[in-house]
């Protein structure tokens, strides 16, 4: 239990890509292993197979081989049993050829299958008899070598004419002729060739050697034996030598013969065991084959399956763990940050393992905490912010205002003469440009009264500038209060008004500065007294500027100074008493 | 660091799997010109043994291998550390039965080697058949001319590869015709052989010999193997007037021969000669008195030696009885001549694997020189004689001293180049 605890804490202690490294190892181990399985036993199930087919190929070569070589025994066989009837060169070609060619096959096919045994992957045992095959390859050559060497020496023994026998027979037969007629030595030729005969019969040496014997008795017989001319004598001595030759060497050849027979038995001993062994094995290897088969098929079956189920059930832990200690705290992580977006800041989530996870978790836990503090001191702020925004409004209220009056005095200072508090010039001009452009657009009439202070040298001479300032003053307020709401009065220059009268003919403004010039003369100035002005009237006609129109109503001023002061001087007046209508 | 963990883990494992699949290390590349026998650390060296183990002769047969076994055993029964595994073939001796039974031998690729024949005629059919297979055979037994050599020339059946140590009796006939040239003053002899190379090779060696004397061949007969009735060849021999039967014959023939020659009286007085297959003591017992006065001839034995008579006593130990005929002692310098052999060409690979190439194994055969065998010192020529040739006519005159008395009855002795 406590090994369990240490595991399991040890688990949650590792990080992430070493449990899933872990668990993907495992897995991944399981699936080679299965992998491994299915490849061992599918090697295994083909070299069975291959086993099989090598075995089969192989007993099939085996009987083969054995077909062949029984066919040739037999063509061997049936060559020595029809030789005598059939005759030797017939003999020959029906046998003797198609056995040698029968044998070359044996020995392909032994040769075959040697090679089909070297390179094939059955079983040691039927490999260690590749020196068994080799060794029927080798008594299969030898069979053809000694069928070869037998018919050799069956022709040295039985060909018809030159053949052993065929001698023997046909000296036999003149010995016979030469002898007729001489009784003792006929007995004696008689005994020979039946001893010879015995042997053919028997084949035991001893009675040719007795045939010999018997021969050399005739031999000697034939010196003295009556009847027989010297010449027959003679022929017949020398047939019976040449027929005791013959004799002589029968039993050699038939010795061999009977060794090369005995080859033969020989290698049937040697031979016959190996292919019988040969088939016996190779159906042995098949059934081997087979049951390893069935063997291998049945564990791989029972193994695959055993660690595909051992496979399944472990992907489900891994996939428990990696949930239990992964999927289950992100999705924990992604709910508290799902609900810390809801405003829920009392969200905490409960992660305690030490990988990154865990460190997350740690880390949200601490900001979500963080968050919250913020949160909190925010709506203070907010309002000290709030308050602190609305005195610097007021503030910046004030200012403004403060702005705005000090604009505005300053637009009037900018359009105020500062000593007399009239218009100024610029005023003045931009109220002539003003009514100028409205009266060209609307063919409104408008007129200017033009002012001058008479001899008011003499007052700032006489009295001083200060009370010159206290006359302009005065005079300024005279024009303020005499001229209507309309007009627009100003400081021209020096002690120069101006009155722009809008929308007033030239008659009425002649009428308010002879009102003005007669408040002028009844007004008493301080220190100074009596002070007259001179005034000049100008009316706006088409084609007038500003200037046109200032300098008009000037040179009417200038006529009324020099009319003596103290008058209004109308422009035009004296081209109408020039030119009465 | 992780994935390099990982990474290592994927490298172990495929080198793991690599590893699995790695075969075995390649065998060593054999140079030998006839091909190598390469011998595993625990498996056997085998060798081949073909004798004449069922038959007339089979006393012969079993005397080589017991000759091979006192070899092994001073050895341990093993060979450069590997145990040796004989592989005994019977030849029956007859030529097909030695041609057969080298089929069978030299058909498996681990023979190393054959220990062989028993007979002459099965030799020269099994040494035609190793040596086209590159094997190397030695005998301790095979004494025809026609194996190895015949008058400083390759005889008719030398095949490379076959050497012995049993002495070439090129020499045995002569001694023999020598013996009754000279020393009986025979004039007309007859022979009988049994058509084997052997007896063959013997009555050859005897009528050049006794003819180059001056002597006079009046049969040259043979008898086939298994025959019983003499009386025929006898009656020839009478006719020829024959002095002397020269006829090396093994049992039963010779028994025959003797026995039926004994019971004609035309051949009372004709001398009966036969050669060291007769000295034997199953042959003075069968034959007992018809064999007084009969003349053999064979090899020189060899001189009794502390070490012949240590190999002696350890026959007896070993096969509970005297060893009946002296030939187990070529065969044991046979034996040892071959072992010594496969030791000298023997080469230990690397991979634990004895190797040992044909052709080595044969050049350290012809090339043993002055070994000390117990039956001589023996050198081999290239022409696989490996023993000095020295031959004893015995007379027999008393049957109950048995074979010993034979050996020890020495009345001639002809050593050629000596």
């Amino acid at each position: 239990m406590k090994g369990l605890d240490a595991i399991s804490r040890r688990w949650r202690n590792l990080s992430i890509s070493v449990k899933f490294g872990c668990a993907f190892s495992l897995l991944f181990g399981l699936l080679a292993l299965e992998a491994l399985v299915g490849y061992g036993a599918l090697r295994v199930v083909l070299q069975a197979e291959s086993a099989i087919l090598a075995s089969v190929e192989i007993r099939q070569r085996v009987f083969e081989m054995d077909g062949e070589l029984e066919k040739a025994r037999r063509l061997h066989r049936d060559f020595f049993l029809r030789y005598p009837e059939i005759g030797f060169a017939k003999a020959h070609e029906q046998y003797f050829l198609p056995a040698k060619a029968v044998i070359a096959r044996v020995v392909a096919l032994s040769e075959d299958l040697g090679q089909i045994v070297e390179a094939s992957n059955v079983s040691v045992t039927l490999r260690e008899r590749n020196k068994d095959i080799a060794l029927y390859l080798s008594s299969a050559q030898r069979f053809g070598d000694i069928f070869e060497e037998i018919v050799t020496q069956v022709t040295v023994m039985a060909a018809p004419e030159s053949g052993l026998l065929a001698q023997l027979e046909r000296l036999d037969d003149r010995l016979g002729d030469r002898l007729r007629g001489s009784t003792g030595v006929s007995l004696l030729f008689l005994e020979m060739g039946r001893h010879a005969h015995e042997y053919l019969i028997t084949r035991q040496r001893p009675h040719m050697q007795t045939a010999l014997n018997v021969g050399f008795n005739l031999d000697q017989a034939l010196g003295t034996a009556p009847g027989l001319t010297p010449a027959r004598r003679e022929d017949a001595r020398r047939l019976l030598g040449e027929y005791l030759a013959v004799a002589r060497r029968i039993p050699d050849v038939d010795v061999k013969i009977r060794g090369l027979f005995n080859d033969f038995a020989l290698q049937a001993l040697a031979v016959d065991p190996i292919s019988r062994d040969l088939k016996a094995l190779a159906a042995i290897e098949v059934d081997r084959a087979r049951g390893r088969i069935t063997g291998v098929s049945r564990v791989a079956s029972v193994t695959i399956v055993a660690t595909a189920l051992t496979g399944l059930g472990f992907a489900l832990v891994v996939a428990l763990l990696i949930h239990a200690t992964v999927t289950r705290k992100i999705v924990a992580l992604t709910q508290a940050a799902a609900q810390l977006r809801a405003d829920a800041l009392e969200v905490r989530p409960q992660t305690t393992a030490g990988d990154e996870i865990g460190v997350l978790a740690a880390t949200f836990r601490d900001m979500v905490a963080r968050m919250q503090d913020l949160v909190a001191n925010l709506e203070s702020k907010v309002a000290q912010r709030t308050e602190e925004l609305a005195a610097t409004n007021d503030k910046l209220e004030q200012a403004v205002r403060e702005l705005d009056e000090k604009n505005q005095a300053l637009e009037v200072l900018t359009r105020t003469d500062r000593l007399t508090g009239l218009a100024n010039r610029r005023r003045l001009e931009e109220a002539l440009q003003t009514e100028v452009l409205r009266a060209r657009r609307y063919g409104k009439p408008f007129s200017v009264i033009l002012l001058d202070i008479d001899h008011f040298k003499d007052v700032n001479d006489k009295f001083g500038h200060q009370v010159g300032d206290s006359v302009l003053i005065a005079i300024a307020g005279l024009l303020t209060r005499t001229a209507r709401e309309t007009d627009v009065a100003g400081r021209y220059g020096g002690e120069e008004f101006l009155l722009v009268c809008p929308e007033t003919e030239l008659t009425v403004v002649a009428a308010l500065a002879e009102r003005l010039r007669t408040e002028f003369t009844t007004t008493d100035f301080p220190l100074v007294g009596r002070v007259t002005s001179s005034f000049g009237v100008a009316e706006f006609t088409r084609g007038d500027s500003v200037k046109s129109l200032v300098e008009r109503a000037d040179q009417a001023l200038y006529r009324a100074k020099n009319s003596g002061r103290n008058c209004v001087e109308v422009d035009g007046e004296n081209d109408r008493e020039n030119n009465p209508a | 660091m992780r994935r390099a963990v990982f990474s290592a883990q994927l490298s172990v494992m495929f080198a793991a799997l690599f590893l699995l699949c790695t075969c075995a290390p390649a065998p060593e590349p054999c140079t030998d010109k006839l091909g190598c026998v390469d011998i595993g650390p625990d498996e056997p060296l085998k060798l081949g043994v073909v004798q004449a183990l069922t038959g007339k002769v089979a006393a012969l047969g079993r005397e080589q291998v017991r000759g091979l076994e006192l070899a092994l055993a001073r050895r341990g029964n093993k060979v450069l550390g590997h145990a040796v595994q004989l592989l005994s073939e019977d030849t029956g001796c007859n030529p097909e039965g030695g041609a057969n039974a080298a089929l069978r031998l030299v058909a498996d690729p681990k023979v190393l080697a054959i220990f062989g024949t028993t007979c002459s005629g099965d030799a020269a059919t099994a040494a035609e058949v190793m040596s086209k297979a590159g094997l190397s055979m030695i005998s301790g037994n095979n004494s025809a001319p026609f194996l190895t050599s015949i008058g400083g020339k390759r005889a008719p059946k030398w095949a490379a590869g076959y050497l012995r140590t049993a002495p070439n009796e090129e020499s045995s006939g002569p001694a023999a015709a020598r013996f009754a040239f000279e020393k009986l003053g025979i004039r007309k002899a007859a022979t009988i052989n049994d058509g084997d190379i052997y007896t063959r090779g013997l009555t050859d060696g005897f009528r050049q010999e006794f003819e180059k004397l001056g002597g006079q061949i009046v049969l040259d007969a043979t008898v086939n193997k298994n025959d019983t009735d003499m009386e025929p060849v006898l009656t020839s021999v009478v006719n020829a007037r024959a002095q002397l039967v020269f006829f090396p014959l093994f049992q039963p023939e010779g028994n025959h021969v003797l026995l039926q020659a004994r019971k004609m009286s035309p051949l009372a007085k004709t001398v009966l000669m036969s050669d060291g297959s007769l000295i034997e003591d199953s042959f003075i017992q069968a034959v007992q008195k018809a064999a007084i006065g009969m003349y053999f001839v064979g090899p020189t034995p060899p001189k009794m030696t502390p070490g012949l008579e240590k190999l002696a006593a350890e026959y007896r130990a070993r096969y509970n009885m005297p060893a009946p005929t002296i030939y187990y002692i070529s065969a044991f310098d046979a034996a040892n001549i071959l072992l010594a052999a496969i030791e000298k060409a023997a080469v230990q690979g690397r991979d634990g694997r004895l190797h040992i190439g044909r052709q080595a194994l044969r050049d350290a055969l012809y090339a043993t020189s002055g070994h000390a065998g117990l039956s001589g010192q023996l050198t081999c020529n290239e022409f696989g004689d490996c023993a000095a040739q020295s031959f004893n006519v015995l007379k027999l005159t008393d049957p109950a001293s048995g074979v010993e008395g034979l050996k020890g009855n020495v009345v001639f002795t002809y050593a050629p180049g000596q």
